[in-house]
């Protein structure tokens, strides 16, 4: 006989089931206001921590207090809360202070604390080991961080990565770098956070392997940005070929931004010759990058692009011509109240006003 | 006959306690992939310094794109606080759908805007553009005025303008909080597949507003957006969280998301034929991109966050809950194909089914549902007491996952700061059932009958504005 509506099984199994559901409703209530209360709890017990350590840490620093009384201050219960404290000293200190500071660290026993927990099984406690170790920045941690960049979890093996470059281990830039173009789950957005920890020591490396066939083209783009970003002007000739032989306009326009922003002179001509490109972004690139260079004996060649068809062109041409100093700005009023041409009256009347409402240097 | 009728509400019982079953299922699966998401998402956070992105040139910039219709009121505050968003390279485009109020001229006026002839490539079809305009003073500004064509259209219209590879739409009356674009253009950064991803809606009625930010946070004091409260906490927290763990994400709200510019291009932009086009686009998101076999990424971040106000009348609320209903069939009826087709993985599989059987049909079968529970107590097919019974135990389950959802809030993000605020919420929790899921229930309803019917628009939506602090 199949099962009624009706039957006394079926209203039992109702019955129970609203019995559990309710006490689940009711521990799950009491649970989130005991959550909050902890938290509440919690959060005064951090700010009074902070306000003390705050004072003490100031103290330490223009040394009217020893590292060992803010040891005995920091109980190692605390240790989690105290890294948390120190994060923003580790990231805005330099020089002696820094130097103390990590010395502190050390003396505490709070350096030691996370390298032990960079083998921890507890995932989260030793990806945050790595990333408070890359802010201590010391080559002890090598090691135990090398290991970690090879770590299943792509998030320990990030937090290794950007520790290592923070360190300054360029000596790991290859294996580093041959990691991250590996991952898939990896962008060069985001390994470009990596490299540029590593700081502007890595150009050189970075700049052969442009020449490389096996790279993909997407991280040969990050690498253009990055020398561009550093002004790595020791690359202007590899960029310049790459501007002039690559048939990839992407390739094209990111070696035209990284000339611009290193100001590569000897570049210039090569620019001139793509403001007629058939690709507006590369003729709109190439008038801009003119301008951060200053190319000013392209100032005739700028007044054309004023005429182009496309906006963006005619606006970074514009820009370009304000970037030359007097001498341009002087040719924009005359071409904005004489040129015939309407687009090219109306560009310079816009980029004109621009600079009176910004009152600000274009360049 | 009556043993006819009888046989054929017994049937019909048995599917209803199988819909109860699989859509409560459903949620507490969700329920419990959200917590374990959230958790990863909040500890990936710990260690990633937001200020260095923001600092960093190395990002991809974006165009935010804010369709603009009988704006007047609004606009320059809200493109005010689109400009001051913290992004190392972002530009604001309002689309003025052809408003009849003074919306372009309000903007033109405050921000000394003039017209440009910007060239701009025609990627997606939309109305015509009359002009566009600049600020020589707020150089990211562009103000777009075209022909009135509807939301899609605008967006489109925005997407054909903007410069940059990342479009992220937003309603013009919604606001984005400070570090929004920073948290939300991550999944950009991070995996390279990625072609969409989707913020935290919140509901900033009783929120302190000033310029255009979030100063205080608050409870509303209005009974039916207190419901909203629970709803949007619901459908944000465990509902795309979990989805987006399954891969298989189809919502992805137009209040606020941020897109790869190529991938809406490829994919013929926004539907102008729709109420419901920011779903719709988003599963047909994942219908080209699979169908092409290309590797993608359409995800979730659970605290950008976009706050916008919502109705506080019901008759406003209906008009809202009937629109999305009918953009929910559009999207379903557009991309039926997926429809259990294994061709489409979790998204043909489970998504779209989930959303066909559960979310587009439900409130047909909760409707009919109702009528046959009196008809199976008249028939004498259940007891009144199972019928109680069973009305007890769903309403309990749906208190559970609201429960379940303000957990996630209390452990993750914590938004709300005073214990009083959760305890309405609790029982908002509970209120909720008696009368405003019903009437949901009907407005839903409401809503099927109307797409058979051919009911196209919007519907009049009117905006109280956000609670502004003085000074």
């Amino acid at each position: 006989m199949p099962v009624s509506f009706l039957s006394s099984d079926l209203l039992y199994i109702l019955t129970i089931t609203i019995l559990i559901l309710l006490v689940l409703t009711f521990a799950l209530v009491l649970y989130v206001i005991s959550l909050r209360i902890a938290f509440n709890i919690s959060q005064k017990l951090r700010k009074r921590q902070f306000e003390r350590w705050e004072s003490l840490t100031l103290k330490y620093l223009s040394r009217e207090v020893s590292n060992k009384e803010i040891g005995k201050a920091v109980e190692t219960k605390y240790f989690g809360l105290f890294a948390e404290f120190m994060e923003k000293y580790l990231e805005t200190l330099k020089g002696e202070d820094f130097q103390n500071l990590t010395y502190l660290l050390k003396k505490m026993g709070l350096f030691d604390y996370n390298l032990k927990r960079l083998t921890s099984k507890k995932k989260w406690h030793k990806i945050y080991a790595a990333f408070f170790l890359g802010l201590i920045r010391d080559k002890k941690a090598v090691p135990g961080l090398q290991k970690g960049l090879k770590d299943k979890d792509y998030l320990m093996s990030f937090a290794s990565a950007t520790a290592l470059a923070k360190i300054g281990e360029k000596q790991h830039l290859k294996e580093t770098l041959s990691l991250l173009t590996k991952r898939e789950d990896l962008g060069p957005d985001k390994a470009a956070e990596i490299l540029l920890e590593f700081g502007n020591g890595i150009c050189g490396e970075l700049s052969l392997l442009l020449d490389k066939e096996d790279i993909h083209r997407k991280w040969k783009y990050l690498i253009i940005d990055l020398l561009g970003y550093w002004q790595y002007l020791e690359s202007g000739p590899t960029l310049l070929k790459l501007l002039n032989t690559s048939r990839d306009s992407e390739m094209k326009i990111r070696s035209i931004k990284s000339l611009g922003e290193m100001s590569y002179i000897e570049s210039a001509p090569a620019l001139g010759a793509h403001l007629d490109d058939e690709n507006w972004l590369i003729r709109s690139e190439a008038a801009r990058a003119l301008g951060k260079i200053g190319a000013s004996e392209y100032s005739d060649k700028m007044v054309k692009s004023l005429s182009d068809k496309n906006w963006w062109v005619r606006y970074n041409a514009a820009q370009a011509l304000a970037s030359f100093g007097e001498e341009g700005i002087t040719l924009l009023e005359k071409l904005a109240k004489q040129e015939k041409d309407s687009e090219a009256r109306g560009i310079s009347t816009h980029i004109l006003s621009e600079i009176e409402l910004l009152g600000r240097e274009v360049r | 006959m009556k043993e006819i009728a009888v046989d054929l509400i017994q049937k019909y019982n048995w599917l209803v306690l199988l819909y109860f079953l699989g859509i409560n299922g459903t949620y507490i699966l969700l329920n419990i992939l959200s917590f374990f998401a959230i958790k990863r998402y909040l500890g990936e956070r710990k260690t990633t310094e937001l200020e260095k992105v923001f600092q960093s040139t190395f990002f991809k910039p974006i165009s935010i794109i804010t369709p603009a219709y009988n704006e007047e009121e609004t606009i320059a505050e809200s493109v005010k606080s689109l400009l001051q968003l913290q992004y190392p390279q972002h530009e604001v485009v309002v689309v003025n759908d052809g408003s009849k109020d003074n919306t372009l001229e309000v903007l033109v006026e405050r921000y000394k805007m003039v017209k440009a002839p910007i060239t701009y490539p025609a990627q997606i079809d939309c109305r015509r553009i009359k002009q566009v305009y600049v600020s020589p003073q707020y150089t990211n500004l562009v103000l777009v005025d075209k022909d009135n064509g509807g939301k899609g259209d605008a967006l489109n219209a925005g997407i054909n303008v903007a410069r940059y590879p990342l479009v992220c739409s937003i309603d013009a009356d919604s606001l984005l909080e400070s570090d929004a674009l920073l948290k939300v253009v991550r999944p950009f950064l991070e995996n390279p597949n990625t072609v969409a991803v989707g913020g935290i809606v919140r509901i900033a009625n009783g929120c302190k507003v000033r310029s255009g930010e979030v100063l205080e946070v608050g409870m509303p004091k209005n009974s039916l957006a207190r419901f909203q409260t629970i709803e949007y906490l619901r459908a944000f927290l465990f509902g795309r969280t979990g989805w987006d763990v399954l891969n298989a994400m189809l919502v992805i709200s137009g209040a606020f998301g941020l897109f790869s510019k190529a991938a809406v291009v490829e994919c013929g932009g926004y539907r102008n034929d729709t109420v419901g086009e920011d779903m719709e686009l988003v599963v047909r998101l994942h219908r080209i991109m699979r169908k092409k076999k290309r590797k993608y990424r359409i995800t979730f971040i659970p605290d950008p966050v976009c706050w916008t106000e919502v109705p506080e009348k019901l008759k406003i609320l209906s008009r809202q809950r009937n629109r999305w209903q009918r953009g929910l069939m559009d999207s379903m009826l557009l991309n039926i194909k997926m429809l259990f087709n294994p061709k489409y993985g979790t998204v043909g599989l489970f998504a779209m089914p989930f959303f066909f059987l559960f979310e587009t049909l439900g409130p047909m079968v909760e409707f009919t549902g109702y009528i046959v529970f009196f008809a199976s107590w008249y028939f004498n097919i259940v007891s009144f007491t199972f019928a109680l019974f069973f009305l007890a135990a769903a309403i309990v389950l749906g208190i559970v996952l609201s429960v379940g959802s303000l957990v996630l809030e209390e452990l993750c993000f914590r938004r709300y700061p005073k214990i009083f605020h959760l305890v309405i919420l609790f029982v908002y929790a509970v209120l909720e059932n008696f009368g405003y899921r019903q009437l949901n229930t009907w407005w839903r309803f409401k809503g099927c009958l109307d797409h058979i019917l051919g009911k196209k628009g919007w519907g009049k939506m009117e905006k109280k504005g956000f609670q502004a602090i003085k000074g």
